[in-house]
């Protein structure tokens, strides 16, 4: 069980020392205790967030040409949020602990 | 976080696309007016996007011990309330489809009539068909995965996720570039021209009015004036 001491959570690495929350990483800590109890794959999310920038830029260029206002502000949000929520995920798939990233 | 509000942006592009596609068929022909179709579902989207924000936010700032699930369940209502907002927007847009095919060509729009003959302009409910089905796919899927929490079982498999999470967006955001409704309206002066005011009502019956007075209407003064310029020359 993790246990918190002055604000800081240490929980029991796989050597079956405590250490902190914050230190944790692959091979080190059980991913009982990783934002998500897999390692999230490194090529798949970075060809969703490829593939997100392209269509962003392609609305941008789209907008430059015929000023759908409203329709673009729309686009433009969700595709950006989209792009950094799958480049989140890939700073993820290097570290299943980091929990800002994960809230990404 | 981020990819589950994201979404809800992309949906309010697609609420706005609707109400222009009815004054671009005429208002007459429609239940609803424009501004009602927009505005209804420019609230609805931002209702389920302020609980999913909040939502998250608190999920985000809660102890990962706490057993309290508030945020994820503050998160599992803006995206419920995005499904049901969707499945009102499928209804209401398959009705107004109805009414469009139903109605006669002298009932439509005049001033759009070169518009609606236009193919990518017919493509244009095509694309928002499929944009909408991939968005109402992965809402559904958000709801079952947060059902049971962060920890649950559909919240930690890969490769749902992978399929009916990015895919779906991806498929939906591609059909609204391929089919952008700047290119399906042809040009920005088509785009703007069907839009509605927040002063007057737009619900005007006076398309067969502005028809005869158009065919019927007798030369301006510079025209009249260059037809004499014509006749003394």
């Amino acid at each position: 069980m993790a246990t918190v001491v002055n604000g800081t959570v240490f929980i029991p690495a796989l050597n079956g020392t405590l250490i902190n929350k914050d230190d944790c990483a692959i091979g080190v800590c059980s991913m009982d205790y990783a934002q998500i109890e897999y390692i999230p794959t490194y090529g798949g999310n970075l060809t969703y967030c490829i593939i997100f920038a392209v269509l962003l830029l392609a609305q941008m260029g789209l907008m430059w040409k015929y000023r759908p206002l409203g329709f673009f502000v729309g686009m433009f949000c969700g595709l950006l949020l989209e792009v950094l929520g799958y480049a989140g995920r890939i700073t993820l798939s290097g570290n299943p602990f980091n929990f800002d990233q994960f809230v990404l | 976080m981020c990819l589950t509000i994201g979404p809800a942006f992309l949906t309010a592009s697609i609420y706005l696309c609707l109400g222009r596609i009815v004054i671009v068929y005429g208002q007459n022909i429609s239940r609803f007016s424009p501004k009602f179709y927009t505005l209804t579902f420019m609230v609805c989207d931002f209702i389920s996007l302020l609980l999913q924000a909040v939502g998250g936010a608190l999920a985000a700032t809660q102890d990962a011990n706490d057993p309290s699930r508030d945020g994820v369940n503050i998160m599992i209502a803006g995206l419920a309330f995005q499904v049901v907002s969707l499945t009102i927007f499928v209804a209401l847009s398959m009705e107004f489809v109805y009414r469009a095919r139903k109605a006669r060509e002298s009932d439509l729009n005049f001033d759009f009539f070169n518009l609606r003959k236009r193919t990518m302009f017919r493509v244009l409910p095509y694309a928002i068909a499929v944009a909408t089905i991939t968005i109402y796919i992965r809402c559904v899927f958000r709801v079952a995965e947060l059902k049971d929490g962060f920890g649950g079982e559909l919240a930690n498999n890969q490769t749902a996720f992978m399929i009916l999470e990015g895919p779906m967006i991806i498929i939906a955001t591609i059909a609204l570039t391929v089919c952008h409704p700047g290119i399906a309206f042809g040009s920005a002066a088509s785009w703007a021209a069907a839009n509605w005011t927040w002063k007057k009502s737009n619900k005007s019956d006076n398309n067969h009015i502005r028809m005869v007075s158009q065919e019927t209407a007798t030369p301006s003064i510079a025209e009249s004036e260059l037809n004499d310029m014509k006749s003394r020359a």
